[in-house]
């Protein structure tokens, strides 16, 4: 969905997308207004440069431009063509990822359900369905981070239970495309919604619930622009537990003394508009003690890298500023209700005098249960 | 090299010898042979063939086996159809190389020597004097040797593991240990063999892999696996592998006439009679000298022992009785593999030390032609396919191989070889390449383990970067594999070329810089080991600094009275410790500490503070020789009476002539104190022999002094055994108790009552002592500075790990850096020392360089792409890549070429993708893999 001409031509050139961008700050010649002006160069297309993939389509210029122009949606208008004229981003992790998703297409047999099997009580069909995302392959990837990637999904599912929500966690649910599509590949996309729609309407559900922040934008944006409205309603788990649970009773024991403090997802702040229902969340055990970084709510800084591609010292330097903006609000803790965002924030601290513990919403919560 | 040789007599003397040889004649010329095994496909004449033990044939044209060295082909004339009946030469017809000469003849070759290295080796014990093992009579009693060659794969069942009656699967295997060793009765081989546990819980495994279900028993009287890792192994043989260990040795075995089995009879340690029926029995036969050696040992003038065993000094391990001869291996007495190779390059220290004036004046070295730049040129390849006589070319069809390459991208010339390999087609290479203007080759033969180098300085010679070369193995994994699936390996040969061509057109010229080397060395740790190897370098020229963390040098050896010859060590090492002290290439420093370490091979910088200053130290190579330490032990009432001592105050105590020694009447040895446990599950290796000496000395100083050792397993190996005797035959008393019946210690007045059940008897015994002696682990500190500092590993016992357990026993995996003593394991005095003159002798291969060729194929970092995290570093076993800050607070991984091997593990546990081996970029593997799939 490229942007029209004419909203580019409302670009006044004022340049607060780059002063805004966290790439800019590492990489120098890193411009976006720059590549609004070259769009319209035929010499050097954009398609064609490396910048087109160094975009974190983290909406930090977007949300800011006197004229809305939505840069991460023009950056990935791009992509496609780069990938088209052999220009394609440069994998990470040696583009295993990547692989992984591609095999989702095909059938294959998953284990994604055997570590809820071990946490709480699921069902394969009913009211409420729960999206778990990729972190049953994080926790094998990324066991090097000596974390267990799959906490954000163990909490979410404790706290379900607690709430009497037994869900429907399945087998059959795939990756919900965010990454293809931010990276260009609209026909890879197209075919994990496919499957995830049916497997969503098989399961009987009225309510999809997403603990992250990806999924849930993706279903609740890009899936109805491309096949229209959809037969559920889609939910950010922050939301719905911050709406079910005054009702439900559920008590949390107060936290120890520590300081926490809270990182904006940017799929979930400025593209999702969810700031204060986490902080409302994550205020039931602290009481009040949340401190809050320089830059917070819409003017939050992403974590350094997205969709698993480009990620090197610039991504690096992107991290360490916001980590150290994290320990210099005195918190001992860094929570974040993204499991990427985890996963960047932590690796991020290899080798480095940091040791911030990055914890992610659903297992604080979880964490601090009473009973 | 000279093969097929017999030695006549070695004249002269150290520094000036003359050695004359009787050369066999070979009757193929090894210049022409490209041992392409026409000639013994062709061969009417079979014969056995003792590499498999006479299991199987071989032909009269052979090689032993396929790692021989050379890899060159010899008629053996005793079976030679030809030789015998005049007529045949089916080898000279079908040589495609004409290099069958039967008119070789047998010469007499005169060697000037500075120096003469004894490697002969040994036979296996033969057991046929042994009757009632049967041996002669069943075939399918086999020793441990033929029984290796059972289960390899290049062996006479082609390592299908079937018994050699009826060619049936067996189910039931007994292992029969100390056959021909530990028997002063029947052969008269009253040492252990040193080897035949390990080998025989290996074979077992081994033949459990191979067999699924198969039962193993091994009948022994002590499981001797005292080596590093050895332990283990025999851990995990009993508990995972279920590897049956019965303590009792047998004594006869009796064939079943006609299922040809094999009954077993014997009593369990509960005093039960057994009958057990096996399918097969293997004798574990100990090693010997041969009767060839035995009498070239005479004619030599060198001594031997009443063993029959190479006779040594323990402070001189591999020095023999003459002058400039030295030993190695188990000519001098039965060792395996690690110690043999130790020993073979503490001989060769011994020699470098003679010969050391006349260093390279030997030497020649080859000039290559200028490098052509091609880096402005497409890529223009050449590709060679081989037909490798009728290995690959009788299978996949070559010309349709070489008809498919043509057509691909930037292959400008093709061309078929009947033999890659051979000099003429070398020469011809050569021209083309030049002729062509080719910049990139690609050979489709054989394996680039033995055939790349060849064809590389065949690049060399034609002016090309020898990294602009890529082979496909279209022979070991294609023809060989596929003999009987014609089309489908010339399908594969297509794929495999093409993916090579692919990955030739990335390929790019490599430089390989080279960078000096400092000719002084670093010692750190001034124990035996360290001065041992301090002075095998200062003794070669090479500058040595020594440095030790204590104020006096000496370590352990300090401490100990004796060695297993009875050699005093204290006078020894303190004679050794002012030879270092006084030598004019050795800089001690003592009660040093080293705070910071850089560098690589040939250039490494150590910071050390010495007497209170810093000093900068710059040299070539390290070699860690900081020992271990004895552990404190938490039983047995240690530390609780001040008459429980370990093994190294026993030592002190027998210097000072302290009286607890010389009045005691009742002395108690407890071994395996804090070895062989959960925590420290390997064997301390020294301790039983060093109690059994002990326990004779307190023999010698009074007869009737009660002598009690207390055991697990009494492994005193190899010669060791003869103090064992010795003690037994003395009167000391060994009692075997097991891990869950451990022994305990009371104080009661003034006494001390070691309880311990007597496994023969049955029943707990009560021994009143004087004294009890702890034979305590040695063990290494958890925490090592140097391991962080040099980057090396460790294994889980906190002992240093070398590069490879048995091939590169004292060298770490990260060039330049050396090892020795306890450090490594737990070892005797005589270990020790043969370590660190192998240590010296291995560090001088690098001191004797001026300068130092680095590999060319080796990592490389975007930096743009490094995120400075470390995983590289972690991942990488030889030190060559590390983190390092480029600008305040900011990090990133960088290259130390001259350390790096090109292994690649950075690459894979880069998670960016900035990590990568030069010519094996992720995007050129993708594109062998596109190409593959095409």
């Amino acid at each position: 969905m490229q942007l029209t001409q004419q909203q580019i031509n409302y670009c006044m050139e004022c340049g607060v997308c780059t002063g805004s961008c966290p790439v800019s700050y590492e990489w120098e010649s890193f411009s976006p207004r720059q590549m609004i002006r070259r769009s319209l160069d035929q010499e050097t297309p954009l398609n064609l440069t490396r910048e087109v993939w160094a975009c974190l389509t983290c909406a930090r210029c977007s949300e800011r431009c006197p004229v809305g122009i939505d840069f991460p949606e023009f950056i990935r208008s791009y992509r496609k063509e780069a990938r088209d004229r052999d220009n394609p981003p440069r994998e990470s992790h040696h583009g295993i990822l990547q692989t992984l998703t591609r095999l989702q297409t095909t059938g294959v047999q998953q284990n994604r359900t055997s570590w809820a099997e071990e946490t709480g009580s699921f069902r394969n069909q009913g009211d409420f369905f729960y999206f778990v995302g990729c972190q049953p392959y994080f926790q094998i990837l990324f066991r090097y981070l000596d974390l267990d990637a799959l906490d954000p999904a163990k909490g979410a599912l404790k706290l379900l239970n607690h709430l009497g929500i037994n869900p429907v966690i399945s087998n059959a649910e795939c990756c919900c495309g965010h990454d293809a599509l931010w990276t260009g590949d609209e026909d890879l996309f197209r075919q994990l919604a496919e499957r995830n729609l049916e497997t969503i309407r098989d399961s009987g559900a009225h309510t999809v619930l997403f603990s992250c922040p990806e999924g849930y934008l993706t279903f609740k944006e890009q899936y109805p622009r491309y096949f229209g409205e959809l037969p559920f309603r889609v939910r950010h788990l922050t939301e719905f537990l911050d709406q079910e649970i005054p009702s439900a009773g559920l008590e949390f024991r107060p936290s120890s003394q520590e300081v926490l403090t809270y990182h904006d997802p940017c799929r979930l702040g400025r593209q999702g508009g969810i700031y204060e229902a986490p902080r409302r969340l994550i205020n039931l055990p602290t009481q009040g003690r949340l401190q809050e970084m320089d830059r917070n709510r819409a003017n939050a800084m992403c974590c350094g890298t997205t969709a698993w591609i480009e990620c090197s010292s610039c991504s690096k330097g992107v991290q360490l500023e916001r980590l150290n903006e994290a320990v210099e609000t005195g918190a001992q803790r860094l929570i974040t209700a993204c499991p990427k965002c985890r996963l960047h924030l932590t690796c991020a601290q290899e080798n480095t005098g940091l040791q911030l513990p990055v914890e992610d919403i659903y297992s604080y919560l979880a964490r601090h249960l009473e009973g | 090299m000279h093969t097929l040789a017999d030695v006549n007599s070695v004249q002269g003397e150290a520094g000036d010898f003359q050695v004359t040889l009787n050369k066999r004649p070979r009757y193929v010329d090894p210049d022409k042979c490209i041992a392409c095994g026409t000639c013994a496909e062709k061969c009417p004449a079979k014969m056995v063939d003792e590499f498999n033990e006479g299991l199987s044939k071989r032909k009269a044209i052979y090689v032993p086996y396929a790692q021989a060295v050379p890899l060159k082909y010899a008629i053996d004339a005793d079976h030679c159809i030809y030789f015998k009946k005049g007529k045949c030469r089916a080898c000279e017809k079908y040589c495609p190389t004409e290099a069958i000469d039967f008119g070789d003849t047998e010469r007499e070759v005169t060697l000037n020597a500075g120096a003469v290295i004894l490697a002969a080796g040994f036979q296996t014990f033969d057991p046929s004097s042994l009757d009632l093992y049967q041996y002669d009579q069943s075939p399918n009693v086999v020793t441990g040797m033929e029984f290796e060659r059972l289960l390899s794969a290049n062996g006479p069942y082609q390592g299908h593991l079937i018994r050699p009656s009826d060619h049936e699967e067996p189910k039931k295997i007994a292992w029969l240990q100390c056959v021909g060793s530990r028997d002063i009765n029947r052969c008269q081989r009253p040492y252990c063999s040193a080897v035949c546990c390990m080998y025989a819980v290996k074979e077992a495994v081994v033949a459990k892999e191979h067999t699924p279900g198969l039962d193993t028993a091994i009948f022994y009287m002590d499981i001797r696996t005292y080596g590093k890792d050895f332990e283990k192994y025999y851990d995990r043989a009993r508990e995972e592998e279920g590897v049956r260990f019965v303590r009792s040795r047998i004594h006869s075995v009796l064939e079943d006439p006609e299922t040809r089995n094999l009954h077993l009879s014997y009593f369990t340690e509960n005093g039960e009679l057994q009958t057990e029926e096996f399918d097969m029995v293997v004798l574990s036969v100990g090693m010997e000298t041969t009767p060839e050696f035995q009498r070239l040992s005479q004619d030599l003038g060198v001594e031997l022992d009443t063993e029959q065993l190479v006779s040594t000094r323990d402070f001189t391990p591999v020095q023999t009785s003459r002058p400039g001869v030295f030993v190695c291996g188990a000519l001098q007495e039965p060792k395996d593999i690690p110690t043999s190779v130790m020993e073979a390059s503490a001989a060769a220290c011994g020699a470098e030390v003679e010969l050391s004036r006349a260093r390279g004046t030997q030497a020649q070295s080859k000039v290559f032609p200028q490098e052509r730049d091609v880096s402005s040129e497409p890529p223009r390849i050449g590709v060679f396919v081989c037909n490798c006589g009728v290995n690959i070319g009788g299978i996949v069809d070559v010309p349709q191989v070489a008809e498919y390459v043509r057509n691909l991208p930037h292959v400008a010339y093709v061309q078929e070889n009947l033999f890659s390999c051979s000099q003429d087609t070398q020469d011809q290479m050569k021209q083309i390449i030049m002729e062509k203007g080719l910049n990139r080759v690609v050979v489709a033969a054989c394996t680039p383990r033995t055939h790349e180098a060849l064809f590389q300085e065949t690049l060399l010679d034609a002016g090309l970067n020898k990294y602009l070369f890529e082979m496909a193995n279209i022979r070991n994994q294609c023809s060989w594999v596929h003999s009987k699936e014609k089309d489908r390996a010339t399908d594969k040969a297509k794929d495999l070329v093409q993916m090579a061509v692919t990955r030739a057109r990335n390929l790019q010229p490599l430089p390989q810089p080279t960078v000096p080397v400092d000719n002084r060395a670093l010692v750190i740790g001034g124990g035996a080991a360290g001065m041992t190897a301090a002075l095998g370098l200062a003794e070669q020229g090479f500058y040595t600094y020594l440095l030790e963390k204590q104020d006096r040098l000496g370590g352990n050896a300090g401490f100990l009275t004796s060695t297993r010859q009875g050699e005093a060590i204290p006078q020894r090492v303190e004679a050794m410790s002012q030879q270092v002290q006084s030598h004019g290439m050795i800089e001690v420093l003592t009660q040093a500490e080293i705070s910071e370490a850089s560098g690589f091979v040939g250039n490494f910088q150590t910071r050390v503070s010495h007497g209170g200053q810093e000093r900068d130290l710059e040299h070539g190579v390290i070699i860690i020789s900081v020992g271990a330490s004895e552990h404190t032990p938490q039983e047995y009432e240690y530390g609780q009476s001040d008459r429980v001592l370990t093994h190294l105050e026993l030592d002190r105590a027998f210097a000072e002539s302290d009286t607890r020694v010389t009045q005691a009447r009742s002395v108690t040895f407890v071994q395996c104190v804090g070895s062989r446990e959960p925590d420290r599950p390997y064997c301390s290796k020294v301790c039983c022999t060093h109690s059994i000496k002990a326990a004779l000395r307190f023999k010698e100083m009074n007869p009737e002094t009660q002598v009690y050792v207390l055991y697990r397993d009494i492994r005193t190996y190899g010669q060791r055994e003869d103090l064992y005797h010795e003690a037994r035959r003395k009167g000391v008393v060994f009692i075997r108790f097991d891990l869950e019946n451990k022994p305990t210690v009371e104080q009661s007045e003034g006494k001390l009552d070691v309880r311990v059940r007597d496994h023969i008897l049955q029943r707990e015994l009560i021994l009143e002592s004087d004294l009890v002696v702890l034979a305590s682990a040695i063990a290494r500190p958890s925490e090592e500075p140097l391991a962080q500092m040099y980057k090396l590993p460790v294994n889980e016992d906190n002992f240093f790990m070398e590069a490879h357990a048995k091939l590169r026993p004292v060298e770490f995996a990260t060039d330049g850096i050396f090892l020795a003593g306890l450090a490594h394991y737990p070892k005797p005095i005589e270990e020790s020392i043969a370590q660190a003159q192998a240590a010296a002798s291995r560090a001088a291969t690098v001191l004797c360089r001026e300068q130092y060729t680095v590999e060319g194929l080796v990592s490389r970092v975007d930096e743009a792409l490094c995120r400075g995290c470390g995983e590289c570093e972690q991942a990488c076993p030889y030190n060559a890549i590390a983190v390092e800050e480029v600008e305040p607070g900011q990090y990133r991984a960088r290259v130390r070429a001259a350390m790096c091997k090109g292994c690649g593990a950075c690459a894979v546990a880069c998670p960016t993708g900035a990590a990568s081996v030069y010519n094996f970029e992720e995007q050129t593997i993708l594109n062998m893999m596109q190409a593959a799939l095409n």
